[in-house]
């Protein structure tokens, strides 16, 4: 028999999944914490299934079996969920919460994310992350600047243009932004190396997450996960340089014979 | 002259610690680990300076620099209680081949292929051995744990 408190395990393995999988969390941990929960809960033969597109659940208590399918559309970097609900699943697993807490607890996370790190943090860490970048990448003190410069206003554009878009287009439209930002600024003499400075500025969108987590997962054997996400990563770096190449080009090619 | 050897190499530090720092804070990492994720940047990034140069494939300098990142990271993780994920993920950054790449986007640009083509996969064989030297110390210490915990319980159920 298949009782609600099943149901309210399930969902709660489910939702946690979801989170983890959703903020960059590599495939081999998602698969861990939803057995935890549901060996926790009580199933015997708990089968999971995690691709980086969607997770399927099947446990069986009592005869009876129990599925969960979930599908995940937007993927969005936050590490602060991915160590939450770590922390969540452990205390569940550990006996220290009892099922009800545990499941209001991802809810609150589902509906109150951790939100300390507001807009304004995020571009002032962004544009200080790509200054450092730029000098320790080999230019001058005074690349730093414009560096600065031109990821803030990368991050404004393509946070107020791109606020719905493919997460693709938005890396090709900062790569763009930024070639366009830093040939402008070095032609009006305000920085000295061009490459420094827009890679300096592409630094903080660098898919490092899904770069890690796809070897990671190719060590550990989910084939599938990562050879999907190198596919994501090449994906991104290649919007990022053909946004980039795309500005050069036109910039040297026309504009900047319309503006000197 | 060793005097300003040593001083840009610390300036360098400071540097890579300031740029894995404030990655990590747009990752949105929790609050508590961002002084950790500068350190493991900036462990790094000496590891692999101090390696690269003095005849050293740069392959095997990065290796290094990311080998001590996910030992750092490793003990970081048991100490704060977070993923490992939160401090190699930003710790990585200033090891990232970001300039050879551009340059590989130069040479497409510039109708060299063949030289786009060698430093295009330069910067991805740079890249991958990253993420795998990062990845492979939390793995080797989960399997090295595994058996140990198994071989507890074979002498458990072993004893009358």
């Amino acid at each position: 028999m298949i009782c609600i408190q099943d149901h309210d395990a399930i969902e709660f393995a489910g939702l946690a999944g979801e989170l983890l999988l959703k903020n960059g969390a590599e495939t081999s941990r998602v698969e861990d914490t939803i057995e935890r929960i549901c060996k926790r809960a009580g199933f015997t033969d708990t089968e999971v299934l995690v691709f980086p597109t969607g997770i399927i659940i099947n446990g069986k208590h009592q005869g009876a079996n129990l599925t969960l399918a979930k599908r995940i559309h937007i993927r969005d970097i936050n590490l602060s969920v991915v160590s939450l609900i770590n922390d969540i699943s452990r205390k569940y697993a550990d006996n220290k919460i009892s099922l009800e807490e545990g499941l209001a607890k991802v809810k609150e996370v589902v509906t109150h994310p951790p939100t300390d790190n507001g807009f304004l943090l995020l571009l002032t860490a962004g544009a200080l992350a790509s200054g450092a970048a730029t000098i320790l990448l080999g230019g001058s003190w005074r690349d730093f600047a414009p560096a600065i410069l031109a990821t803030g206003l990368v991050r404004i554009i393509v946070g107020a243009a791109a606020f719905n878009l493919v997460y693709i287009l938005q890396m090709y439209l900062a790569g763009l932004f930024s070639g366009f930002i830093g040939s402008l600024f070095v032609d009006f003499g305000f920085g000295m190396h061009l490459d420094k400075i827009i890679v300096g500025a592409l630094v903080p969108l660098v898919p490092g997450v899904a770069l890690t987590n796809a070897v990671r997962d190719f060590i550990s054997g989910d084939l599938l996960s990562g050879t999907l996400r190198m596919v994501e990563a090449l994906l991104v770096a290649a919007a990022l340089a053909g946004g980039v190449g795309f500005a050069l080009a036109v910039y040297s090619g026309y504009l900047r014979h319309l503006i000197f | 002259m060793y005097f300003l050897v040593v001083v840009t190499l610390i300036l360098e530090m400071v540097l890579a610690f300031f740029t894995s720092m404030f990655t990590g804070i747009t990752l949105r990492s929790p609050r508590s680990a961002w002084f950790t994720i500068g350190l493991a940047g900036m462990l790094g990034w000496w590891a692999s300076q101090s390696l690269s140069g003095k005849n050293i494939p740069e392959l095997v300098a990065a290796v290094a620099g990311a080998v001590v990142i996910g030992t750092f990271a490793e003990i970081m993780a048991r100490v704060q209680k977070h993923p490992v994920t939160v401090y190699i993920v930003s710790g990585i950054i200033p090891l990232v081949p970001g300039i050879i790449a551009y340059n590989s986007m130069l040479s497409f640009l510039e109708k060299e292929f063949t030289r786009g083509l060698f430093l295009a996969f330069r910067a991805f064989l740079i890249a991958s051995y990253l993420a795998a030297g990062v990845a492979v110390v939390p793995l080797i210490i989960r399997h090295f744990r595994l058996l140990v915990s198994r071989r507890r319980k074979t002498l458990k159920t072993d004893r009358p």
